[in-house]
């Protein structure tokens, strides 16, 4: 049993291990960032690493960008906020893994084997040899980096804020320099060497400061019953969600998992495709010990607010980095810490790539433009990461409510877009052009209207359920429906080495 | 206009399609009923997803591997929200509820067995399908002897107009 303090400012309490820790952890990330840009020599090796990596590398990579800074940080904020009912959220990662795996890991990865394909809309243009969805699915994936990067670079600003003591605006300087050193330089191969160390400080992290949650809250039945004393609700299976919400929720993202463009993208950076037998299990299994904390700490924090062993917080958000300064030993705080920062930077990096090869790459060949040599396309590939950087930033603090809006729907604007078009259509060649734009229309228009309808109009399912869930269920059902009414680029009709990717 | 549809290559889509039209109706109608129904729908669109996913292999060996993965995940997946219902029904509020293992009854069935069982079980036939199933050295060489074009090429060898 631990002593508990009565105080809830963590900047009071960060001390020079933990702020050494996280500076030591900045640097050492900058210094592969330089390395990195070494290696990088071609447009291939920034966007897709040259497809030079292990499994071990992609598994944690993939683990890392799902992840995010909403995993260590947003996760325990939830389970703090609405009790278990955040759960359904938490569990589905696991399960989600193998399912993207065994639908379209091999499939992604021979699409990059038959074909010089870098990005998510190459692979949808391969598919259905129509720019009309290339352009679709790059304004779709572009939207939805936007309005990620917005959330993970003000995770970051909090996170670096709180651990340095430092203002808002420095902490997001601090962190947009790190970012850009190795982004801009290293691309992809340093993005996926980070996510490799982050992931593995991830996933041991989360394991000791589990243990740790569960000691001092008295284990779960402890936990439980302290969480249950505000109302017995948040201990249930649902806690103080509606149960439509959490099962929609479970329903997304697990399906919509294989449809999240930083997942799929590492799938091509593999370096052969016989190595993809054992990645479900390290990114499943990475995840699992990664929730395990999220739930431990989050609970944990409730209960000990809900027994007056604690004062209420004012931000859910501080849920974990409370619990970390005050129970967890320096050294761990600060390696805990510094895993979370990690884990907003590789999500970051991950989306500021492939941003960035939406604007030099999918939507100027969409347009018809196309590079004189290979060194040119990599120039431009480093000044779109500059300009997408920032762009996000611009946004984030001038155009808040843009940021805001797609935040509503970031999740399910890459699922509704990418599950339909990819995961069904590179398994089922029966999938067609027509079936494809309009699968690919109804997710945009679909979620920036549920956007715009949940913002401004405070509009919500009156059943509770997700309305992200629900515009991945409406593109899935007509891109099949027009599918079956329309004949193009469908089954005989399909080049001969995509139709050898799909039939594989 | 003709239709573009195969019932022995298109079973599962078609079957999906069922299942997501159940999916929207719920989510609009709501209601216990429209809950259970919905979750129950949800754990069959899985496998089915699953099923398209692997038609390919199922086509070129056996579909028995992944049919029988596919039922094993409902077989999972269904007795667990089975137990979650059948226990959360009986005490929806959660007052002065019955602890398993750390948890009220329903609770510890989303914890133990809808939460890990149904991924460990597939994570690991995955790995266990593989070289049989999955990917073997002979599409290994198969792909190998493929020469990589770029991202625009078409079967006939020419550069596509894009859609018209």
């Amino acid at each position: 049993m631990f002593d508990i303090p009565l105080q809830t400012d963590p900047q009071e309490s960060m001390n020079l291990i933990i702020v050494s820790i996280v500076v030591l952890y900045l640097l050492g990330i900058a210094v592969i960032g330089v390395w990195a840009a070494r290696q990088t020599e071609s447009t291939e090796d920034f966007l897709v690493t040259g497809k030079r990596f292990g499994i071990w590398a992609v598994a944690f990579a993939a683990f890392a960008s799902i992840m995010s800074g909403f995993g260590f940080i947003g996760g325990p904020g939830l389970f703090y906020d609405g009790g278990y009912g955040f759960i359904w959220i938490a569990i589905a990662a696991p399960l989600a893994f193998p399912i993207s795996w065994f639908v379209l890991g091999k499939k992604m990865r021979l699409m990059a084997e038959v074909r010089d394909i870098l990005t998510i809309p190459d692979a949808a243009y391969a598919r259905y040899e129509s720019e009309t969805v290339r352009l679709l699915v790059a304004v779709s994936v572009l939207l939805g980096v936007i309005s990620y990067l917005g959330v993970q670079f003000l995770a970051i600003a909090f996170i670096l804020e709180t651990v340095l003591g430092v203002s808002e605006i420095v902490a997001l300087l601090i962190g947009l320099s790190v970012i850009g050193i190795y982004t801009v330089g290293g691309g992809m191969i340093a993005g996926v060497y980070t996510d490799l160390i982050q992931g593995g400080i991830m996933v041991a992290g989360s394991i000791a400061v589990f243990f740790i949650a569960l000691n001092a809250a008295d284990g779960f039945t402890q936990m439980s019953q302290d969480v249950a004393q505000a109302s017995p609700e948040y201990a249930g299976a649902f806690g103080a969600f509606p149960i439509l919400l959490g099962l929609s929720w479970f329903f997304l993202f697990v399906v919509g998992n294989s449809g999240q463009p930083h997942m799929a993208h590492k799938l091509y950076m593999i370096r052969d495709t016989k190595l993809l037998k054992w990645g479900a299990p390290i990114a499943a299994l990475s995840y699992f010990a990664a929730s395990l904390m999220m739930l431990a700490l989050g609970i944990g924090m409730r209960a000990f607010v809900e027994t007056g062993r604690f004062d209420a917080l004012e931000n859910p958000d501080l849920a974990a980095p409370i619990f970390l300064v005050e129970f967890t030993p320096a050294v761990l705080a600060g390696i805990v810490l510094a895993a979370a920062v990690g884990a907003v930077m590789s999500t970051s990096d991950a989306f500021i790539n492939i941003g960035a090869a939406n604007l030099a790459r999918d939507i100027p060949e969409s347009l018809g433009y196309e590079y004189d040599s290979d060194t040119t396309e990599l120039r431009a590939h480093r000044l779109a990461n500059v300009l997408i950087i920032v762009g996000s930033v611009l946004l984030v603090y001038y155009l808040e409510i843009l940021v805001g809006l797609l935040g509503v729907v970031g999740w399910g604007l890459f699922a509704a877009a990418l599950v339909p078009l990819l995961g069904v259509g590179l398994n089922w060649s029966g999938a067609t052009k027509e079936g494809a734009i309009a699968a690919a229309a109804v997710a945009l228009i679909g979620n920036l209207g549920l956007a715009i309808a949940v913002t401004f109009y405070d509009y919500s399912l009156s059943t509770g359920a997700a309305v992200e869930a629900l515009t991945l269920i409406v593109a899935t059902i007509v891109l099949i429906v027009v599918s079956l009414l329309t004949n193009g680029n469908a089954r005989d009709e399909i080049a001969d080495d995509i139709k050898s990717v799909i039939d594989a | 206009m003709t239709a573009n549809v195969n019932v022995s290559e298109d079973k599962y889509v078609l079957g999906s399609l069922l299942i997501l039209l159940i999916m929207l109706g719920t989510m609009i109608v709501g209601g216990t009923t429209g809950e259970i129904v919905f979750s129950f729908a949800t754990v069959l669109f899985f496998a089915l997803y699953i099923l398209i996913g692997t038609q390919s292999s199922a086509q070129q060996h056996s579909p028995k591997p992944f049919v029988g993965l596919a039922a094993g995940l409902v077989a999972i997946l269904g007795a667990g929200f089975a137990l979650l219902w059948y226990f959360h029904l009986q005490n929806p509020s959660y007052t002065d509820p019955t602890y398993w293992l750390g948890f009220p009854r329903a609770t510890a069935v989303v914890i133990y067995l809808i939460w890990m069982p149904p991924a460990l079980y597939l994570m690991f036939s995955y790995p266990y399908l593989f070289e049989k199933y999955i990917w073997n050295e002979e599409k290994a060489e198969q792909f190998r002897e493929m020469n990589t074009r770029p991202a625009k090429a078409v079967a006939d060898g020419g550069d596509s107009e894009g859609d018209e």
